[in-house]
């Protein structure tokens, strides 16, 4: 007997013995879900049970208490007329006694009930006819609202938005939540975002089939996600439900609003208002659920949440797996509703089949491939290789010189060539609660920088990304000499530690857990100050680090930390 | 089999709302939750959509949605129920189950029936009118329409009849005279 086979027959044992929780029934609904057979095995539990109590209760009693709950409807014929209580009850004057009445005058006569249930028909149609607060408009928006409000995965006011959105796509573009005002003009209604959308989804009910739906000027598009980066000929496919829409922003971002993108070719790295980024490789199918929920239906994909903000959970599916919202940076290649693969760099989650499928956790760098066909999840070899493109993508590197390789996490990074400088993504995302100590934050020579032991990167509030930079001699370099590199970053590079006991010092705040040199003597890590002079250069505009690596002197294994302010 | 978009359930909205909200009323649902409940129809709807077959009747399903809403309200701590009564939701809900009465009774006219009873509320004389929207607009009792139109209760009471039997009358003639299938 399986596990879940086990989990199945302890939750019915509890049902019938009424201690069944809440989350269990859930749990019980889920399991009969998965295998239709357990309802009917639920079923003859409980038959057998309801037997069991009747065949251990005399008779009488059993029939006494079956025909407890019609009592009041078949019991003694009412003494006031129907038509009397009729009408106390549609003028709103009825006791409680005077609808047991009507209910007992409806049991007892067929034809009364359909008449009362007809006249109660015809009194609610009158409302709607006559009453404002009963219209159309006024019940699909309070529908339209509810379904937003109530429901934490709910598609449905995006989903109009799309429409919108694909019948109108000359449109003005939408506005993020924190930057509204950029393209909301003056005096428009201060109506709030959903709440607008809510109005914008009821109307667009009320005039469906018709291109009647006008939207205002102060009228948002649920835009929920903005373009960072792309890496390659970006081609978007004919398949694509939803638009790309320009932005006007500074920057002239592009957005996406929720719905269904076709990637054709090229890398794409976009980051929801959530905080979270999403790196897409074509050709690629996914969806844009909302600003806190993805689907991947085919292609590769890597996902960093937001872990700055526990609070702010995201949701990535592909047809054959279900995610949840727990990891925090997730590598996957999904293909249709047959397979898909999955990889946790960072933290640890839970995957699921979907349907009520086998669930199991996940820990960091542990690949399961969904096998929907066997129903089962199984562990295969990890291969980082698959992900190096939109690794490089999502790193936030944006151009580098010289040998450099920007490491997928996994990587055998202990094996590969001593004369190549390597970049790895420590922590993709986080905000620090204490200051970290640096050694320099300013631009140009390391050696003209100020008094290190004053440098401090106040970190509160502020999102940042880590980067170990890293070679790694092995003696024979001393014949080629040192190695040049430049990297360039998408953000401004606010602290640089290249000190053995800062580096030391901030492994603990910024440092990755999958450490390549956790073995190394601290003594051996950084650049000798002696000679650093020359070593590393930042560009006056913050983005870019000149680097020259050689392993000399005491040291065997040149790291240089590099922190880069996402907000 | 295949499942409906999203836009068409944005139709079937707009088609079967007035229908449903009818209905709802019609199990006993105390005035001031019917919407509420059948909101929540919806809802239950639109998360099941998937699992619904457009070749089927959106009207019967999300109908039976309701029904099953209602029935639980039964089960419901008695200050938390919807319903008026619960031994007159019984009745009505089994009324409402018979399958020829469900055909001949609620099918999916309630789209139709608003508007023919609208058409008809304008025709009213002027008096009949507003004894209508004080009762239907206004939710006044009938003491209180006798009050404001210097009547007595009961004579509100047969008048107020005297209308919703002329409006019914009304309706259903205009229902007969236009095709099935507007």
């Amino acid at each position: 007997m399986d596990y879940f086979e086990q989990q199945f027959r302890q939750l019915t044992s509890q049902l019938l013995d009424g201690e069944l929780a809440p989350h269990e029934e859930a749990e019980l609904l889920r399991l009969c879900k998965a295998r239709p057979e357990r309802v009917a095995q639920l079923r003859e539990e409980l038959e057998l049970a309801e037997l069991l109590r009747c065949a251990v209760r005399p008779e009488s009693a059993v029939v006494e208490e079956l025909l407890r709950p019609v009592e009041a409807i078949v019991g003694p014929a009412p003494e006031t007329q129907l038509d009397e209580l009729r009408e106390r009850f549609l003028d709103g004057e009825a006791s409680a006694e005077d609808l047991d009445d009507l209910a007992r005058h409806a049991w007892r006569n067929s034809d009364a009930g359909r008449d009362l249930f007809r006249t109660l028909q015809h009194e609610d149609l009158l409302e709607q006819a006559i009453s404002e607060a009963r219209s159309e408009e006024a019940f699909i928006e309070a529908l339209a609202t509810r379904m937003w409000a109530e429901q934490d995965e709910d598609h449905f006011v995006d989903d109009v938005a799309n429409r919108i959105t694909r019948l109108h796509p000359d449109l003005p573009p939408p506005p993020s939540e924190e930057e509204g005002g950029n393209l909301v003009p003056a005096g428009a209604s201060p109506i709030s975002y959903f709440g607008g959308w809510a109005a914008a989804a009821a109307a667009v009910i009320l005039l469906v089939g018709a291109l009647l739906f006008q939207p205002g000027e102060g009228e948002p598009l649920a835009m929920v996600a903005e373009i960072e980066r792309t890496d390659g000929l970006i081609a978007w496919g004919e398949d694509s439900e939803t638009p790309v829409l320009a932005r006007e922003t500074p920057e002239a971002k592009l957005c996406l609003v929720p719905g269904r993108y076709a990637l054709e070719s090229g890398i794409v790295s976009f980051k929801f208002l959530s905080g979270a980024e999403m790196t897409v490789e074509g050709p690629a199918e996914f969806e844009i659920i909302n600003g806190q929920e993805a689907f991947v239906h085919s292609g590769l994909a890597l996902l960093a949440k937001n872990s700055a903000d526990p609070g702010n959970r995201f949701r990535l599916q592909t047809d054959a797996l279900d995610l949840g919202d727990r990891g925090e940076t997730i590598g996957l290649i999904a293909d249709g509703s047959s397979a898909a693969e999955a990889v946790i760099f960072d933290g640890d989650g839970r995957v699921c089949l979907p349907e009520a499928g086998p669930c199991r956790q996940m820990f960091a760098l542990e690949p399961i491939r969904a096998d929907t066909a066997r129903n089962k999840l199984l562990d295969i070899p990890y291969n980082p290789a698959v992900f190096a493109k939109a690794w490089q993508a999502m790193s936030g590197v944006v151009a580098n010189l010289g040998p450099v390789n920007l490491v997928v996490p996994g990587s055998p990074v202990e094996q590969v060539d001593s004369s190549e400088v390597q970049v790895i993504v420590e922590k993709i995302h986080f905000v620090s609660q204490e200051e970290i100590e640096v050694d320099t934050l300013d631009p140009g020579n390391l050696g003209e920088s100020e008094s290190a032991a004053e440098l401090r990167v106040d970190s509160e509030d502020r999102e940042l990304r880590s980067y170990l930079v890293r070679l790694h001699s092995d003696g024979s370099l001393d014949s080629e000499g040192p190695v040049e590199a430049s990297l360039t970053f998408d953000h401004d590079v606010v602290g640089v530690i290249y000190t053995p006991e800062r580096l030391a010092e901030s492994d603990f705040l910024v440092g990755t857990e999958a450490n390549p040199d956790a073995g190394v003597s601290q003594r051996n890590r950084g650049l000798d100050s002696a000679l650093a002079e020359g070593q590393i250069v930042l560009s006056d505009d913050r983005r870019t680090l000149e680097l020259r690596m050689n392993g000399e002197g005491e040291r065997s294994l040149d790291h240089v930390r590099v922190l880069v302010a996402l907000r | 089999m295949s499942g409906p978009t999203t836009e068409t359930y944005i139709d079937y909205v707009r088609d079967h709302h007035a229908g449903l909200r009818a209905f709802v009323r019609a199990l006993g649902v105390a005035p001031m939750w019917v919407d509420d409940i059948a909101q929540e129809a919806f809802i239950v709807a639109y998360e099941r959509l998937d699992e619904f077959d457009v070749e089927r009747d959106f009207g019967a399903w999300v109908r039976g949605i309701a029904r099953n809403l209602v029935i639980n309200e039964r089960r419901k701590d008695a200050r938390r129920k919807r319903i008026l009564s619960e031994n007159l939701t019984d009745v009505l809900v089994r009324t409402s189950s018979v399958p020829e009465f469900e055909e001949e009774e609620m099918g999916d006219s309630g789209k139709a029936r608003l508007a023919a009873l609208r058409q008809c509320l304008m025709e009213l004389p002027e008096k009949s009118r507003t004894l209508i929207q004080a009762r239907y607009r206004d939710e006044e009792s009938a003491p209180e329409i006798a009050e404001h139109l210097g009547m007595k209760p009961p004579a509100v009471r047969k008048a107020l009849e005297r209308v919703r039997v002329a409006l019914k009358k009304c309706m259903d003639e205009r229902l007969s005279m236009t095709p099935a299938s507007s």
